[in-house]
């Protein structure tokens, strides 16, 4: 897959690289097929030359030519193309067929070097005939001149003029026999008529210069056969043509071969070229459609986007109005109290006022921080033994009295058995609840509220708690939007009937970490049901483990109120930064019996306690987060000095993982601020005696 | 990229493709052979023809060539030009009986001219040289005439600015052996000594020749002379024995290696005192004659042909008939 993945990849360059050797190739072949025209060409050229060369000779034999000037010119002709053909050679190569041809013309060139010697020797020997007979006419004359004085009979001008004809005669050649005989018959006639045959006289000069002539005659008539003897010449030629031939038709199969690859490679390269193409277009729309895609959910994602950070706006705009709320009250009454002139009832029902307030902003934080725990994922819970009970009793105990202030009836129904244990996180499941009554309380201005326990032994690893109300009711168009973050059913809501807004939407996601759901039922004007549904951990139940679905609420706010009340005695070393503080938390501890003294930081408390007498500190009670030196530091300083005493940090995290971070700089317990009266006492109550002296 | 790819080799084929089918042009070559006077010698009986000039030189080229045949740079020291021997103002010889060069070293050959030369059939008395070319690069390097290395020569001409310059004009490689060579037989090709009172006979002017160069001009036939001294050149056209009737050099005495003729450069004994029969145009102007130089007269020189290329002893009125027809052959010494 990925070899044909290159292969398609680099389809061009493959094509191009098988390509261009067959273009080479073909170029090779086209080239040695233009030498072979060539050589041909020039052959044939040379062969012309050579005919007219022939023609020259024989005309110039036959005195039809004056000069050598054409000859000499064709000569020249024929001797450059042989230069070009032995240039050619030098071109032609490979192959045996060539190596034949390339034999024969160095045999053809050898042999017309040879037959272009012989023209020079044709020349020459003419040239000497040529002279000779250029001159006999003058000689002749003048024997004739003599003889016809002496010759009375005339029979020996009669045989001179025969050996002249003989002698002049070119096509008569080579008979040096019949000159002798014709001048041996004049010589006898001379001598019969008397006349003188002396060396030097003109007559026998004259059939000298025959002799001469004749024999001239046989050499050049010689040269001349052997000049335009055109046989081997031809035979050359011929053999040179056949090799040619045969080399030609296979270089031309070649060369047709090439083409049609080179044309398939065409073809290839086309079809390449156009799905490529077709390709290239088909990935562009690919592209567009994934751009489209892209592009139309960036637009849906920046519109929920938009509308999560407007739901936020609007949620921070809710928390801005419902936190100055209770401020406002807060400070307002804070300033009423300093009036001096107000009876005792109006100064209570100002604290009053203050405190609930208090508690309501303290509760729209500690919602805050927990919706954003779960935003985090951060949000974890216990599986713990739980008795349903319990949990039951404390959210009647808790939310019953407030609904009866309202005027609703508030009704706890029970199946005939519960479990006497199931495995969950108490307090998670106590938020759940407290918080759907709570919502009931709010929408609910007649009628009932009711908290129903389902469970069936048969299915014990689930239980259902209902939360019914006969109020307002939700519309169907937001039921589906009541677990949403930040948003009520309507933002009048919230206007309406106070809260934050996160109620559900906690409730909703604590419910799914402990294993279950809340799903919800509402009509419109007659009332809503909440139904949590929990898992309980169980796996089976047997019937011992069942108990009664009815019980007695627990004196538990009795005990609580007991707490607050109870004197300590001991010494109470208070590290805290804040001014405010300082002074509220003093004077708890001072109205529990106890006495303080203040530190303003980490450093200044391990300076108080280590360094002076230590016998007059019995706790400490250290705020985490100061500067100089932290709570966490100055704990463990504390304790890696050897001091053993009790230290309870205060802080204003409310995390879990912030509390295991105390515990493991060394402190011995946990206050969240802001301070809760109740809780400082059940902490106290831990590490100090209790003071019954002045109770 | 693909695309690209794509095209580019279809482009590459297409190219090599139209190249196959085109031919892939030549690279500029030196001058092509001008095309000579047609040899006319068929057809008529008249064994000797008028001459006319080369067409078709590059004037350009002649031109330099004539800075270069004059130019004593081309020797060894700087003092012998081609010019030196071949003195176009006296026939394009040096009128003396053997040639002297380099450092006054004296030759062993009489120097044959320069004119007309371009229509001998092959170069030196000898005819060792095809080519004017092949020719002209013999004198340049001989020790005893101009006695000039090749590097020496390159050296100089492309020292030279204007040489420098007209050789990269002319020629695509610019001073090279060869270009120089060219460039001096192309010279050499326009130095045809035309318009002679013969050739004027020859086209019909009858009164272009006295009367006594009239009867040379038949006795140069009727004696035979015109076998081998014919056609427009009046010889040089073909090799001849010096020597037909009677031994030549065994009358003269001191056989020299130049003597030999071919039989130096072929080494068969058919071609011992064969010489290229020079031609006789402008011969009034370059005595001393024959290979040896050994006639200082023109009369002496066709007494001497007449005993022993023809078997003839030529009455004097004879010799003077011919020496005044040769003197006929004189034309216009172009330079």
């Amino acid at each position: 897959m990925n070899l044909l993945g290159h292969i398609a990849r680099l389809r061009f360059v493959i094509l191009a690289t098988i390509a261009i050797p067959i273009v080479g190739l073909l170029f090779d072949t086209s080239m040695r097929l233009e030498v072979h025209q060539e050589t041909t060409r020039v052959l044939r050229e040379i062969e012309r030359i050579e005919v007219v060369i022939n023609r020259d000779l024989l005309e110039l034999r036959h005195g039809h030519q004056a000069n050598f000037d054409s000859l000499v010119a064709s000569k020249q002709r024929a001797h450059e193309r042989v230069q070009a053909l032995s240039d050619l050679t030098k071109r032609l190569y490979r192959g045996d067929a060539e190596a034949g041809a390339l034999d024969c013309i160095d045999s053809l060139c050898r042999l017309l070097d040879r037959r272009h010697a012989l023209l020079e020797r044709f020349k020459t020997e003419s040239a000497v005939l040529n002279n000779s007979l250029r001159y006999f006419p003058d000689a002749l004359g003048r024997a004739m001149a003599k003889l016809s004085v002496e010759d009375e009979s005339g029979k020996a001008v009669q045989e001179l003029s025969a050996l002249a004809v003989h002698a002049l005669d070119p096509a008569i050649g080579g008979s040096e026999a019949s000159i002798e005989e014709l001048t041996a018959a004049m010589r006898q006639t001379m001598r019969e008529t008397g006349i003188s045959t002396n060396g030097s006289g003109p007559v026998p000069a004259l059939w000298q210069l025959a002799l001469a002539m004749e024999r001239q005659k046989t050499s050049v008539n010689g040269v001349l056969r052997e000049a335009t003897r055109m046989s081997d010449f031809r035979a050359r030629v011929d053999a040179i043509e056949h090799y040619l031939d045969e080399t030609r038709s296979q270089l031309e199969a070649a060369s047709s071969r090439y083409w049609l690859l080179l044309l398939l490679l065409g073809v290839l390269g086309l079809v390449t070229t156009v799905t490529a193409w077709t390709g290239m277009q088909a990935s562009k729309a690919a592209m567009q459609r994934m751009n489209e895609t892209l592009e139309r959910r960036i637009l849906e994602r920046t519109t929920e986007l938009e509308e999560a950070s407007r739901a936020k706006t609007d949620f921070l705009a809710n928390m801005s109005h419902e936190i100055r709320t209770p401020m406002t009250a807060i400070l307002g009454y804070a300033d009423m109290l300093e009036d001096e002139e107000q009876s005792e009832a109006d100064r209570n029902d100002c604290i009053a006022t203050i405190r609930r307030n208090g508690h309501f902003l303290l509760s729209i934080i500690n919602d805050v921080l927990d919706i954003s725990k779960i935003e985090a994922g951060k949000m974890t819970v216990e599986r713990i033994e739980t008795e349903p009970r319990e949990i039951i009793d404390g959210v009647e105990n808790m939310m019953g009295p407030k609904a009866r202030e309202q005027g609703l009836e508030f009704r706890m129904e029970w199946p005939e058995q519960v479990p006497r244990r199931i495995y969950t996180d108490p307090m998670r499941l106590t938020q759940i609840l407290v918080n759907l009554v709570g919502n009931a309380l709010k929408f609910t201005k007649k009628g009932h509220i009711s908290v129903r326990v389902d469970f069936a032994p048969e299915q014990p690893e689930r239980m259902r708690i209902e939360v019914q109300d006969s109020g307002v009711g939700i519309p169907a168009d937001r039921v589906d939007h009541l677990f949403e973050a930040f948003s009520q059913a309507d933002t009048s809501t919230t206007r309406r009937f106070g809260g934050t807004g996160l109620g559900l939407t906690i409730s909703g996601r604590l419910a799914q970490l402990l294993g279950g759901s809340i799903t919800v039922t509402s009509e419109e004007g007659s009332g809503s049901t909440f139904t949590v549904e929990t898992a309980t951990g169980l796996t089976e139940c047997p019937p011992e483990d069942l108990t009664a679905g009815t019980a007695a609420p627990r004196a538990r706010t009795a005990t609580a109120r007991a707490q607050t009340r109870t004197r300590y005695s001991g010494h109470v070393l208070l590290v805290e930064d804040g001014l405010d503080n300082q002074r509220l938390i003093s004077r708890i501890l001072s109205k529990k019996g106890l006495q303080v003294s203040i530190a303003e930081n980490g450093a200044e408390a391990c300076e108080h306690v280590l360094e002076r007498d230590r016998s007059d500190i019995d706790l400490i009670l250290m705020d985490m987060q100061m500067p100089v030196m932290d709570g966490y530091e100055a704990a463990s300083t504390l304790r890696n000095a050897g001091c053993t005493l009790p230290v309870i940090a205060l802080t204003a995290h409310a995390m879990e993982t912030d509390r295991q971070r105390c515990l493991d700089a060394g402190c011995d317990d946990y206050l969240t601020k802001p301070v809760n009266v109740q809780r400082i006492g059940e902490v106290l109550a831990k590490h100090l005696p209790e003071d019954r002296s002045s109770a | 990229m693909r695309g690209t790819w794509a095209i580019g080799s279809l482009l590459l084929s297409a190219g090599l493709c139209a190249g196959l089918v085109t031919g892939i042009p030549s690279a500029p070559t030196r001058s092509d052979r001008p095309t000579g006077p047609i040899a006319n010698g068929r057809g008529t009986d008249e064994p000797l023809q008028p001459l006319e000039t080369f067409s078709g030189l590059d004037s350009r080229i002649v031109h330099l060539g004539r800075r270069l045949f004059h130019d004593p740079r081309l020797s060894g020291d700087g003092t012998v030009s081609c010019a030196s021997c071949h003195d176009l103002d006296h026939g394009g010889v040096d009128g003396k009986r053997f040639a002297e060069g380099f450092r006054g070293a004296v030759g062993p050959i009489n120097t044959p001219t320069v004119y007309n030369a371009a229509l001998n059939f092959r170069q030196f008395w000898d005819g060792r040289a095809a080519t004017l070319e092949e020719q002209a690069a013999g004198p340049m390097t001989n020790p005893i005439e101009m006695a000039g290395t090749w590097d020496d020569i390159l050296a100089t001409l492309s020292a030279d600015e204007t040489y420098r310059t007209s050789f990269e004009a002319l020629y695509s490689d610019g001073v090279q052996r060869e270009n120089i060579l060219d460039a001096i037989a192309t010279f050499e090709r326009t130095l045809i000594t035309v318009d002679s009172p013969f050739d004027r006979f020859l086209q019909g002017d009858r009164t272009a020749l006295s009367e006594s160069a009239t009867r040379g001009y038949q006795l140069f036939k009727d004696r035979g002379c015109v076998a081998c001294h014919q056609g427009r050149n009046v010889g040089g056209n073909l090799y001849q024995r010096f020597g037909i009737f009677g031994d030549y050099f065994a009358d003269r005495g001191e056989v020299t290696e130049a003597d030999l003729g071919r039989f130096a450069v072929t080494g068969e004994e058919a071609d011992r005192h064969v010489f290229k029969v020079p031609g006789l145009r402008n011969v009034e102007l370059t005595a001393p004659y024959f290979h040896d130089g050994s006639a200082t007269t023109l009369a002496e020189a066709v007494r001497i042909m007449g005993r022993y290329q023809l078997g003839l002893e030529l009455p004097d009125q004879e010799v003077r008939d011919l020496v005044n027809f040769l003197c006929a052959l004189t034309g216009k010494q172009s330079r």
